[in-house]
C-alpha cells in the first residue's frame, strides 16, 4: 500500500548489515559476569540467598496456587523481580531455569554491564583520553566487588547502574543545564527507588544539589533563582516522587502498610533484631570500633577514594567544578546513610552495602584527571598586590565601624576552637579509657574484636606503609620546601599591609580626633577597651592552647598506652598520631597567637598561600590518584578475602575457591546450595499432594516453593487467602503445615508465630516428618493436621 | 485507491471535467459557485445572485487578477480562461460537517446502539466488560502512542528554523504578495492592538494584502477600524449575511478575494512574530513541493495572569513543542492550530478552503490536506495569543474545540476504508487517537476516575466483576503509568520553555484534566443539539476588570 510511505522521513539507517557487534567494555563485562554467574549457579550450585528469594518472588507471580502480580511482594522493592519475571516464561522450554537461579544472574549481569557502560559514558563526558578512560573503566569492571556482585544476582547491580545513570545526567546538568539531563536524572532516581530504598537519601542529595547550584549560579533575585531551581527540581524529582507514592500506595492498599520493609515482620529491622539476639554481626560493637571498621571496609574497597575526596573538595572550592557536587550528591548520601546505619547497628556489616564507594572513587579520580571545568588564573604579583590593597581598604572600613570587632571574633573563635578540641579530646580519652577498662574487665568486647579484625590488615598495611613512607617522606620534604617558598613572600607582604594599615589608622584617628573630638574620644575608649579585652582573650587562648597541648599529649599517651597493651601495630600508629596531634596542637596555639596579632593579613596570606600552593600540590595528585585507582583492584581482592573486612563475602568466596570446588553450606553463609530445602521439596513432590495441601511461610521457605516441581500444592504467604488459611487451615483444604525450626530466623516464620505450640504437645497437629538441617538450611518439620475442626479454636 | 503521489490528488479529482466559475460566491459558505448552478455544491444552499468578486492569480507571477482580464496587469502574461484550481473537484459535500452524520452513519450508529442495548439486556456484565475492554484498549493505545510521539520529538524535533538574518536577507523581489486573513466579530476594543501588531510585521507594505473580515451586523468593529485609519494595504471585507455564521465561512470569503501567493490567518487578538512572514517565505523555498502548510507555534502573552493561563500555556507548549513535531516526524496527519497557519494559496484553493460548518475548521483542513498527500511542517516562530483567563470562557472555548474534533472525526470516518487507504495504517491510527481520542478519552476519564475511587473506597463486588484480571492489570497500568506519563510530559515540555512558573503550574495539571472533562461533556451535548453553533470566545480579559462588562456575543471568534 503506497499510502503508507512517509514522505518526510529519510531511508538512511534502514540498510541491513551483518557486522559483528563491536566489543565495548560493557559487552565484555556482560560476558564476564554472566560466565562467572553461570559457573557459580550451574557448576557449584551456589546461590546468594537474597538473589534466590527475588527469583522466588517473581516465580509466585506466574507459578503458584494463586498467580497474580501482587504476589511479587512488598517487602522488597520490585525492579529486580520484575526484570527476572521476563525470563520466567522460558520455564516452559527449560524447566530448571528458575530453580537454578539463572534469572537473577541474568539480571545482575545485565545491570552491572550497563553500569560499566555508564561509567564509560561518564568518563567520555569528562573528556578523558582513550587510554586513561579505558584503564579506569577496566579498573571498575574488574574490581572484585563489582565482578562478584555482577555475577551473584543480588540487587547491587541495578543499584549501581541507576546511581551511575543519575551521576552522568547530573554531571551534565552541572556543566550545562538542560531539560534532557534532568529527565535522565528523574528516570534514574525512579529506577533506583524501585531497586533499593537507598534511593531516598540519594534523591534528597540531588534535591539539595540542584537548589544549591541554582542559588550559586543562576542570575536574578533569590526568589527568582529559587523559582527556577524549583522548576529544575520538579523535573528531576517527579518520576521518583510518583514512583515512591505509587509504590507506597499500592503497598498500603494491598498489604495495609505503606512501608512494609520497615514495619513488616520480614523486613530488615526484624532480621536485625534476630541477629542481635544471637549476638552476631558485630551488633554489640561500640561506636569507636564500628567507625574504624567502617573506614577500613571503605578503604579496602577503594583506596583511592579518601585522597580523591580531598582533591575533589579542592576542585570544587577552587575550580568551582560542580561535577564533584553532582557525583557527591548521588553517591554520597546513600553511602553516608549506609555507614551511619552500620555504625548504629541498623544494618548488617556486609561489604556489599558499601559498594558505591567503588564508583565514587573512580569517578572522583576521573574528575581529577579530566580537563578542569574552569582553569584558575595564576595569581600575578600585580593582581595579588591589588587584591591585598582592596582587602586593606575593606578592613579599614570595618575598623572604622568597630575597631575591636575583628580581633574579638578572632579571639572568640580561637578560644572556642581550643576549648572544643580540648573537650573532645578529653571525652574521647575518657571513652577510650572506659573501653579499655571495660575490655580489661570483661576481656571480650568491642575493641578486642575490632583489633582482632584490624590485626591482619594492620600487618598488611604496615609492611606496605614502611615501603611507601620512605618515598613519601622524601616527597613530603620536597613538598614542604616547595610549599614554604611561595608562602614567604605573601606573609611578608601581609606584614607590610598590617603596618601600613596601622599607620593609616593612626593618621585617621589623629585627624578625626581634631574634627570630632568627643565622639572619637568615645570610640577610641571603646576601641581601646575592646583591644584590651581582645588581648586578654588572646592571652587566655594561648594558655588554653598550652593546656590543650598537654591534655592532648596526655590523651595520646593514655590512648597509646591502652593500644600498646592491646596490639603493637596499632600502638605504633597511635604514637605517630600522638606526635601529629602534638605538632598540630603546637601549630594551633602558635597559629592562634599569630592570628590574634596579625588578624587582618592572615586571611590574605592564607588565600595567597592556597593560590600559590594548590596548583603545585595538586599537579602531581591526578597521577597519584590514577595509580591508586588501579591499585584498588588488588587491594580490594585482598580485602574481599579478608575475614575481618568482608565478613560475609570472604567466607563465601573462600568456600567457592576451596579445594572441594563446591560451596559447602556453613551456618550464616549468604551463598547457599539449599540442599536441605531441595530434600524437603523432593519429599513433598513424591507425596503427590493435592492443590493447596501444604501451608508454609515463604519468608524462609521460598527455596522449597521454588525447588518444588508442584508449586500449586503450597498455600504461601503471597496468596490472597493466606491469612484466612493460616487462621483456619482445614477449611481451606490444608492438610499439612510446614515450618522451620524455631531457632534463628525461624522465629519470624508465620506458621511458628501463629502456632507457637506446634512443636510441643498440641491437639491439632502431629509431627509427620522432620527434615534434618543440611548446611545452611535450617531443619524443617512437616506437621499433619488431625481431624478437621479441631484446629479452628483460634 | 490512490496510487500516484505526483499530483498529490485522488484519481477521481483529476479525471473530472473542468468546471466553469462565474465569479459568484455562495453566501452561505463563501465558496465559489459554478456557473448557472442553482445550488452551492459545497454546502447545498440555494445559489443567490449576489456577486462577490474574487481574484484569480496570474499563473506566471502569482499576483491576483481582476476577473475577466486577458493579460496580467503586473507581468503581462496571458491569462488562461479557467482558473488554475478549476479542474479540482473535491468531494466537498462528503467532507463537510453539514450534516454532522450522513444517512449511512446515522443508520450505522442506530444499529450499533440497538445491538449494544440488546446485548446489555441479554448479558449486561459481559457487555459492560467488553465496553470497558474496548475503552481500556483505547486508553492503552493513546498512552503508548503519545509517549512514543513525545519521545520522538525529544530525539529530534522536526521544526523548521529560519534565523533572523536569513529572514531579513530576502530581497524585496523574492517576496510574493502575502494575504493575511483577519476575521473579527464584535471586538472593537482589540482593533487598535491588532493594527499595531500588523504594523510591526516586517514585510513591504505594497506586497501585503490584509483582509479584515467583518460581519454585516457588526458596525461597532467596522467603526473602530475606520477610526484607526489603517493603511491602503488593509482592506475591509464585509462578510455577507447567512447561516452558518462561522470563522471558516468568513475566511473562505476572504480567500476568494486573496491576491497573495501565500495566505495566512490571524485572529484579532494575535501578536505574531514580526519576521514570521519572511520566515515562511524563506522556509517554503527549502521544503519539498508537497509541503503546502507551515504552522507557526502559538503561545500566550498573558501566560502569567493566573493559574488557568499557565496551564493553558503549558498545554500549548506540549502541543506545539512536542506533539505536533512528533506527529510530523511520524508522518501522521496534523490537526492545525487556529491561527498562524501559512498556506500556499493554490493548494488551499485546490483543497476547497475551510469547511464552513466545522467549528474546528483548522483541524479538519490539516487532516484533509494530509489525505490528498500534502504535508504540514512546524515553523519555529511564535504568535502570541490571549490565553483564556476565565473558567467559564475557557470551558466554552474548549467545548467548541472538542465539538469540532468530534465533527472532524465523524466527517473523516464516513468512509473508514477510504481514510485507511489515504492515510495508511499509522496515519489512520494516529487520526483516531488524536482527533477522535482526545474528546472521547476526556469524556471517559470521569467515569474511570469515579470507578477507581469507588473501588478503593468500598471494594464493591460489581466493580471487581467488571474487571477480569487482564483488564484489571491493563487498567491499573493506564492509571499509574498513563497519568504519570502525561503529567511528566506536561512538566517536561513546560520546563523546555524555560519558564519556571509554567513548571510549577504543570505540577497541578490533573486539575486541568478535570476541567477538560467538563468541557468534553458540554461538547457532546452541543454536538447533538447545535452542531455548527460557534461559541464565541471573549477576548480582552487580560485587560482588567472592565473587560468583563463586554457583552458576550454568541457566535464566531
Amino acid at each position: 500500500m503506497t499510502a503508507v510511505a512517509l514522505p518526510l522521513r529519510g531511508l538512511g539507517s534502514a540498510s541491513l548489515s551483518l557486522r559483528l557487534p563491536r566489543l565495548t567494555p560493557g559487552r565484555l563485562a556482560f560476558l564476564l559476569y554472566l560466565g562467572l554467574g553461570g559457573y557459580l549457579a550451574l557448576a557449584l550450585h551456589a546461590f546468594h540467598g537474597d538473589a534466590y528469594s527475588r527469583v522466588a518472588n517473581a516465580y509466585y507471580v506466574l507459578f503458584s496456587r494463586d498467580p497474580h502480580l501482587a504476589a511479587i511482594g512488598f517487602v522488597w522493592t520490585p525492579l529486580p523481580s520484575l526484570f527476572e519475571l521476563l525470563f520466567l516464561p522460558a520455564k516452559i522450554v527449560w524447566p530448571g531455569i528458575a530453580q537454578l537461579g539463572l534469572p537473577a544472574v541474568l539480571m545482575s549481569a545485565t545491570f552491572m554491564a550497563l553500569a560499566v557502560r555508564e561509567m564509560d559514558l561518564i568518563l567520555r563526558d569528562f573528556g578523558l583520553g582513550r587510554r586513561t578512560r579505558l584503564a579506569l573503566v577496566i579498573a571498575f569492571a574488574i574490581h572484585p566487588a563489582i565482578v562478584y556482585y555482577g555475577a551473584i544476582g543480588t540487587s547491587e547491580a541495578p543499584t549501581l547502574f541507576f546511581a551511575l545513570l543519575a551521576c552522568r545526567n547530573l554531571a551534565r546538568y552541572a556543566v550545562t543545564p538542560s531539560t534532557a539531563s534532568l529527565v535522565g536524572v528523574g528516570f534514574a532516581l525512579a529506577g533506583a527507588f524501585l531497586t533499593r530504598y537507598e534511593a531516598v537519601p540519594a534523591a534528597v542529595g540531588v534535591a539539595a544539589m540542584i537548589l544549591l547550584l541554582g542559588l550559586l549560579r543562576l542570575p536574578g533575585t533569590t526568589r527568582e533563582r529559587l523559582a527556577r531551581a524549583g522548576a529544575d527540581l520538579i523535573v528531576a524529582l517527579i518520576p521518583f516522587i510518583l514512583v515512591f507514592v505509587g509504590w507506597s500506595l499500592a503497598s498500603w492498599l494491598i498489604v495495609g502498610s505503606p512501608f512494609t520493609q520497615f514495619t513488616s515482620d520480614y523486613g530488615n529491622s526484624s532480621q536485625m533484631r534476630v541477629w542481635a539476639s544471637q549476638g552476631a554481626n558485630e551488633i554489640g560493637l561500640a561506636l569507636g570500633p564500628s567507625i574504624v571498621l567502617a573506614g577500613l571496609r571503605l578503604g579496602a574497597l577503594s583506596i583511592a577514594a579518601p585522597l580523591a575526596l580531598v582533591f575533589a573538595i579542592w576542585a570544587l572550592a577552587v575550580r568551582r567544578d560542580y561535577r564533584v557536587l553532582a557525583i557527591g550528591a548521588v553517591l554520597g548520601p546513600p553511602l553516608a546513610f549506609m555507614v551511619l546505619a552500620y555504625v548504629l547497628h541498623v544494618l548488617a556489616p556486609w561489604l556489599r552495602y558499601f559498594i558505591s564507594i567503588v564508583p565514587l572513587g573512580i569517578l572522583l579520580v576521573g574528575i581529577a584527571l579530566s580537563t578542569p571545568a574552569r582553569v584558575p588564573r595564576a595569581a600575578s604579583p600585580t593582581r595579588r598586590r591589588r587584591a591585598a590593597m582592596g582587602r586593606v581598604r575593606e578592613q579599614l572600613r570595618e575598623l572604622r565601624v568597630g575597631l575591636g570587632a575583628a580581633g574579638r571574633t578572632g579571639a572568640e573563635a580561637a578560644v572556642r576552637m581550643t576549648l572544643t578540641t580540648a573537650i573532645l579530646a578529653l571525652l574521647f580519652a575518657g571513652r577510650m579509657a572506659d573501653r579499655a577498662r571495660h575490655a580489661a574487665a570483661t576481656g571480650a568486647t568491642g575493641w578486642r574484636r575490632a583489633s582482632r579484625r584490624v590485626e591482619p590488615v594492620g600487618a598488611m598495611l604496615s609492611s606496605a606503609s614502611a615501603r611507601i613512607s620512605g618515598a613519601a617522606m622524601t616527597r613530603a620534604s620536597e613538598f614542604a620546601a616547595a610549599a614554604a617558598a611561595p608562602l614567604r613572600e605573601p606573609v611578608a607582604e601581609g606584614m607590610a599591609n598590617v603596618s601600613r594599615t596601622r599607620d593609616r589608622i593612626v593618621t585617621f584617628v589623629a585627624s578625626a580626633r581634631i574634627r570630632l573630638a568627643p565622639a572619637t574620644a568615645w570610640l577610641a575608649a571603646v576601641g581601646a577597651s575592646l583591644v584590651t579585652v581582645g588581648a586578654t582573650l588572646a592571652d587566655r587562648a594561648g594558655r588554653l592552647a598550652r593546656q590543650a597541648r598537654s591534655v592532648s599529649a596526655a590523651t595520646a599517651t593514655v590512648v597509646g598506652g591502652v593500644v600498646i597493651g592491646l596490639r603493637p601495630q596499632v600502638a605504633a600508629l597511635a604514637r605517630r598520631t600522638a606526635g601529629l596531634a602534638r605538632t598540630v596542637a603546637r601549630a594551633v596555639s602558635s597559629g592562634a597567637k599569630v592570628a590574634l596579632a596579625k588578624m587582618p593579613s592572615l586571611l590574605g596570606a592564607l588565600r595567597s598561600f592556597v593560590a600559590a600552593l594548590a596548583p603545585r600540590a595538586f599537579r602531581l595528585a591526578p597521577a597519584a590518584l590514577f595509580a591508586l585507582a588501579l591499585l584498588s583492584v588488588p587491594v580490594a581482592a585482598a580485602g574481599m578475602l579478608n575475614r575481618s573486612v568482608a565478613v560475609e563475602e570472604s567466607k563465601d568466596i573462600a568456600a567457592m575457591l576451596g579445594p572441594a570446588a563446591a560451596a559447602p553450606d556453613r551456618p550464616g553463609a549468604a551463598v547457599r546450595t539449599f540442599a536441605g530445602e531441595q530434600a524437603v521439596a523432593a519429599y513433598l513432590d513424591a507425596m503427590q499432594l493435592p492443590r493447596g495441601a501444604v501451608l508454609m511461610d515463604v519468608f524462609s521457605g521460598f527455596p522449597i516453593a521454588l525447588l518444588s516441581n508442584r508449586p500449586e500444592q503450597f498455600v504461601i504467604t503471597t496468596d490472597r487467602d493466606f491469612k484466612q488459611a493460616l487462621a483456619d487451615p482445614p477449611t481451606f483444604g490444608v492438610q499439612y503445615l510446614l515450618a522451620p525450626s524455631v531457632g534463628g530466623q525461624g522465629v519470624l516464620d508465620a506458621v511458628n508465630q501463629a502456632y507457637p505450640d506446634l512443636a510441643i504437645e498440641n491437639s491439632y497437629a502431629t509431627l509427620y516428618r522432620r527434615f534434618p538441617a543440611i548446611g545452611t538450611s535450617s531443619s524443617w518439620s512437616l506437621y499433619r493436621l488431625t481431624a478437621a475442626g479441631n484446629s479452628t479454636s483460634r | 485507491m490512490p496510487t500516484g503521489r505526483g499530483g498529490g490528488l485522488p484519481a477521481s479529482a483529476r479525471s473530472s471535467a473542468p468546471v466553469a466559475y462565474d465569479g459568484r460566491a455562495c453566501l452561505s459558505c463563501g465558496w465559489p459557485l459554478i456557473a448557472d448552478a442553482p445550488f452551492c455544491r459545497r454546502c447545498g444552499a440555494k445559489a443567490n445572485t449576489a456577486l462577490v468578486p474574487f481574484a484569480r492569480p496570474c499563473p506566471v507571477c502569482q499576483r491576483g487578477q481582476t476577473p475577466g482580464v486577458s493579460f496580467c496587469r503586473y507581468c503581462g502574461a496571458r491569462q488562461p480562461d479557467a482558473a488554475p484550481w478549476a479542474p479540482l473537484r473535491l468531494a466537498t459535500m462528503e467532507l463537510s460537517a453539514s450534516p454532522t452524520l450522513t444517512r449511512g452513519q446515522r443508520s450505522r450508529l442506530i444499529a450499533v446502539g440497538l445491538a449494544g442495548a440488546a446485548a446489555l439486556v441479554i448479558a449486561p456484565l459481559q457487555t459492560l466488560t467488553a465496553l470497558i475492554a474496548v475503552i481500556t484498549a483505547a486508553y492503552l493505545a493513546a498512552f503508548v502512542y503519545r509517549a512514543r510521539i513525545f519521545r520522538q520529538s525529544f530525539a529530534g524535533a522536526d521544526i523548521l528554523t529560519v534565523s533572523d538574518e536569513e529572514a531579513r536577507a530576502l530581497a524585496e523581489d523574492d517576496l510574493p504578495i502575502y494575504t493575511l486573513l483577519v476575521p473579527a466579530y464584535r471586538e472593537p476594543e482589540v482593533i487598535p492592538d491588532l493594527l499595531a501588531a500588523l504594523d510591526r510585521i516586517e514585510y513591504p507594505r505594497h506586497l501585503l494584502d490584509v483582509k479584515l473580515l467583518l460581519e454585516i451586523d457588526d458596525p461597532e468593529t467596522l467603526a473602530a477600524v475606520r477610526a484607526a485609519k489603517p493603511g491602503p494595504h488593509v482592506e475591509i471585507i464585509r462578510v455577507p449575511e447567512g447561516e452558518p455564521k462561522t470563522k471558516p465561512k468568513a475566511c473562505n470569503v476572504g480567500l476568494m478575494q486573496a491576491r497573495g501567493a501565500l495566505v495566512t490567518i490571524y485572529d484579532a487578538e494575535d501578536r505574531p512574530d514580526p519576521l514570521q512572514l519572511r520566515r515562511v517565505v524563506a522556509a517554503f523555498r527549502t521544503v519539498p513541493g508537497h509541503v503546502v502548510c507551515l504552522q507557526a507555534k502559538l503561545s500566550y502573552y498573558n501566560a502569567d495572569q493566573n493559574l488557568l493561563t499557565r496551564w493553558f500555556t503549558a498545554e500549548y507548549a506540549l502541543w506545539f513543542g512536542q506533539l505536533l513535531p512528533g506527529l510530523i516526524h511520524d508522518g501522521a496527519p496534523v490537526p492545525l492550530g487556529g491561527t498562524s497557519n501559512h498556506f500556499r494559496r493554490d493548494a488551499l484553493l485546490a483543497l476547497g478552503g475551510w469547511d464552513a460548518f466545522n467549528v474546528t475548521e483548522d483541524a479538519d483542513l490539516g487532516v484533509r490536506l494530509h489525505r490528498v498527500g500534502l504535508r504540514t511542517l512546524v515553523l519555529d516562530s511564535t504568535t502570541y495569543e490571549e490565553a483564556n483567563s476565565d473558567f467559564v470562557n475557557w470551558v466554552k472555548q474548549r467545548s467548541r474545540w472538542y465539538k469540532g474534533y468530534l465533527q472532524t472525526w465523524l466527517v473523516h470516518m464516513r468512509h473508514p476504508r477510504r481514510l485507511w487507504a489515504e492515510l495508511g495504517p499509522s496515519g489512520f491510527l494516529s487520526f483516531n487517537l488524536f482527533v477522535g481520542g482526545t474528546p472521547f478519552l476526556a469524556l471517559a476519564n470521569p467515569v474511570f476516575w469515579g470507578l477507581t475511587a469507588i473501588w478503593f473506597a468500598a471494594h464493591p463486588a460489581f466493580v471487581a466483576s467488571l474487571f477480569p484480571a487482564p483488564l484489571y492489570y491493563a487498567g491499573m497500568f493506564c492509571l499509574a503509568f498513563g497519568n504519570a506519563t502525561f503529567l511528566y510530559g506536561t512538566i517536561v515540555s513546560a520546563h523546555l520553555t524555560g519558564r519556571a512558573s509554567l513548571v510549577h503550574a504543570a505540577l497541578l495539571s490533573p486539575l486541568y484534566w478535570v476541567m477538560m472533562s467538563i468541557a468534553a461533556i458540554k461538547a457532546l451535548v452541543q454536538l447533538i443539539s447545535v452542531p455548527s453553533f460557534w461559541e464565541k470566545t471573549t477576548h480582552g480579559l487580560d485587560r482588567g476588570a472592565a473587560a468583563f462588562t463586554v457583552e458576550t456575543p454568541v457566535i464566531r471568534s
